[in-house]
């Protein structure tokens, strides 16, 4: 168990920067989640942090220990792969004990620990398999059990649930989240996809063009994104963006109603251009005179009016100045919100 | 169960002509026929006729008739020592060849394999070198060095006082079959080294990192994963060089001893060239071409068992 702290870590291929000096504390037990779209140099900085890759500057510190030059060997933490990376030749127990074989382990206990983690991850009939006869789920889990099994201070996980369908990687996502509770060890979980790092992490970094864009966790990162790039990538649908002047106004999808309530004091009108029935809910894509906005709501299976009234409260709106950063409420821009619902009375 | 009541009257069912039907089926057979027709005449062809020749006595002129002898000439190779010698040069060239086919260029494709893209090229198109030049010109630079008396090799040996007199590589009975295979050694490691080196990128990079993370230094990750993985590769080289070892040498025994001294480094096909086209008695030729395809076709069909049990395939 231990932290792990990031200072100032640069990266670059050929000449390509791919971290721009990053700095970050992930505290020890944590379940930290590094969520970012594709090339923003979230796994580049997971595997600087397995010692994979050799970061061109910066410090890297591990517990009390700094780590930096380091091999991989060295780092006592373990990893759990995209693509698993079992050992294809080795059967299960084998892949399992293997890291430990490195770590001197006697036999007997080696044995034990074995037993023990199979257990865990249900897998006690499957020792003999080999890597080819499993399905994707079990081979996760044999990938998780070989990271288990060595006690390491902290877990790395690069997208571990991105080769599995749908539904298996709900199921995962449930199951891992319920493994760092009952390990209590640091867990650092490098997806490009916002709900499992909303489901899962107990904090999560947002990362963008290999900076980070913000820390916190899940409720901060939802309900308080510190720019315009944090409000669009977090939420499903992500927030609607509104641009006036020089100022952005977000709004999430599933704070717009189109029913009039106490304290939903501004509304805007627009035409509904298209729906999308989900069973539960239903996203419609409005179009108002200030550009198109998705509103998640209830579903209305037989309803096909046009012209819809949204309603949404004044705590709902959120501003972005020119550099897209947070920025204090813009009055006259909510003024514009109710002067509608004014009118939208009379 | 529903019912879909279907006016049945109306329903016509359309079958493709015969015609079409045959042409469609041989279709593949016409793509295969070219490949076909130059393997039946250049393989089977041949072969079928050296199991017709190996019953027969002929010195190969079209004007005389070849004479039925049936199973003497079978009867001739087996009593006579000339075949035996031939067949255990034969083991033993095999043995001997199998460090230059198999285990050194595993060893420089392992060692090669994480230099940089440029420096393995160098390496590799270095290695690869032997492999082009032919055997004729390759055998007159080595009888150069190892001439006993002027040889690069005996000189560079008396000079550092390992030997008195130079070694006569070529003409010691105990020596000439280990230079040969030295010679067609020299030029195996450059195509090993190639199969090897395209078993290795083979093997995916994320199970070293894995080993790495679980804590194996290289040395170790080389033993675990990469000669467990390269085992299809091993297992072919050594199947390759057990069946062709013999072919691989025969030039160099022609151009450099013509099998002697007194047979030392004669082989099987050394053997079977000289019974059909120096002492021109292609029926005993024949029959120890049959014994070799019968010898050699149970080899490769033990190998192949072999390799489906021992080698491991990394889908």
């Amino acid at each position: 168990m231990s932290r792990i702290i990031l200072q100032d870590i640069k990266k670059s291929f050929k000449k390509t920067a791919v971290l721009h000096g990053i700095d970050l504390e992930i505290q020890d037990g944590s379940f930290t989640v590094l969520l970012g779209p594709s090339g923003c140099g979230k796994s580049t900085l997971l595997r600087i942090i397995a010692g994979l890759e050799k970061q061109d500057a910066g410090r890297l510190i591990i517990g009390n220990e700094d780590v930096s030059g380091l091999e991989p060997q060295d780092r006592d933490i373990a990893m759990v792969f995209q693509n698993y990376a079992l050992y294809p030749h080795m059967n299960v127990r084998k892949n399992i004990e293997y890291g430990l074989k490195a770590k001197r382990v006697p036999k007997e206990e080696r044995q034990q620990r074995i037993d023990s983690v199979v257990k865990l991850v249900q897998l006690e009939d499957q020792l003999d398999k080999l890597p080819a006869q499993m399905s994707g789920g079990q081979r996760q889990r044999v990938a998780l059990a070989r990271a288990i099994v060595k006690r390491p201070r902290a877990f790395l996980m690069d997208e571990p649930l991105s080769n599995l369908d749908a539904k298996l990687r709900s199921q995962m996502r449930v199951e891992i989240a319920s493994l760092h509770k009952h390990l209590g060890t640091t867990f650092l979980y490098v997806t490009h996809d916002q709900v499992e790092a909303m489901s899962m992490g107990t904090h999560i970094v947002v990362l963008n063009g290999g900076s980070i864009m913000q820390q916190g966790t899940p409720r901060e990162i939802y309900t308080n994104p510190q720019n315009l790039f944090v409000a669009q990538f977090i939420g499903s649908p992500p927030a609607n963006v509104l641009k006036f002047g020089d100022h952005y106004a977000a709004i999430r999808p599933e704070e717009i109603y189109f029913q009039p309530d106490v304290g939903r004091r501004l509304t805007l009108k627009g035409e509904v251009q298209a729906r999308e029935h989900l069973g539960g809910e239903t996203l419609y894509y409005v179009m108002t005179e200030y550009g198109r906005m998705v509103v998640k709501g209830d579903h209305f299976w037989d309803d096909d009016s046009q012209t819809v009234q949204m309603y949404f409260s004044e705590q709902s709106v959120m501003f972005f100045d020119q550099q897209e950063n947070r920025t204090e409420v813009q009055p006259d821009i909510l003024a514009l919100f109710s002067h509608n619902a004014q009118e939208a009375v009379s | 169960m529903s019912e879909i009541a279907l006016p049945l009257e109306q329903i016509s069912v359309r079958r493709p002509s015969v015609v079409k039907t045959v042409l469609k089926r041989a279709t593949p057979f016409l793509f295969l026929a070219p490949a076909l027709l130059l393997v039946l005449f250049w393989v089977y062809r041949p072969l079928v006729e050296t199991f017709a020749l190996s019953t027969k006595q002929w010195n190969m002129n079209p004007n005389v008739e070849p004479i039925n002898v049936g199973l003497d000439n079978f009867r001739y190779i087996f009593t006579h020592p000339d075949f035996l010698q031939a067949v255990l040069n034969t083991a033993i060239y095999i043995l001997a060849m199998l460090p230059f086919s198999v285990i050194i260029p595993m060893i420089l494709a392992i060692v090669t394999n994480n230099l940089s893209n440029r420096a393995k090229n160098i390496y590799r198109a270095l290695f690869f070198l032997p492999m082009i030049m032919p055997p004729v010109a390759i055998s007159a630079v080595w009888r150069w060095l190892m001439h006993p008396v002027n040889g690069l090799i005996n000189s560079i040996l008396i000079k550092m006082g390992l030997i008195e007199e130079g070694i006569r590589f070529l003409s010691d009975e105990n020596m000439v079959l280990f230079s040969i295979v030295i010679i067609a050694g020299w030029k195996m490691i450059g195509f090993s080294t190639l199969m090897f080196s395209a078993g290795l990128t083979g093997i995916d990079k994320s199970y070293y990192e894995a080993a790495s993370v679980d804590g194996h230094r290289r040395w170790k990750q080389t033993l675990s994963i990469t000669i467990p993985l390269l085992s299809p590769t091993i297992m072919l080289m050594i199947m390759m060089s057990v069946l062709m070892t013999a072919q691989w040498t025969f030039a160099y025994i022609d151009v450099l001893t013509q099998g002697g001294p007194a047979g030392a480094s004669t082989n099987v096909y050394y053997l079977l060239w000289t019974y059909g086209f120096k002492n021109f008695n292609s029926g005993l030729s024949a029959a120890a071409a049959v014994v070799f395809f019968i010898g050699f076709g149970l080899l490769a069909l033990l190998f192949t068992r072999l390799t489906r049990k021992i080698a491991f395939y990394d889908n």
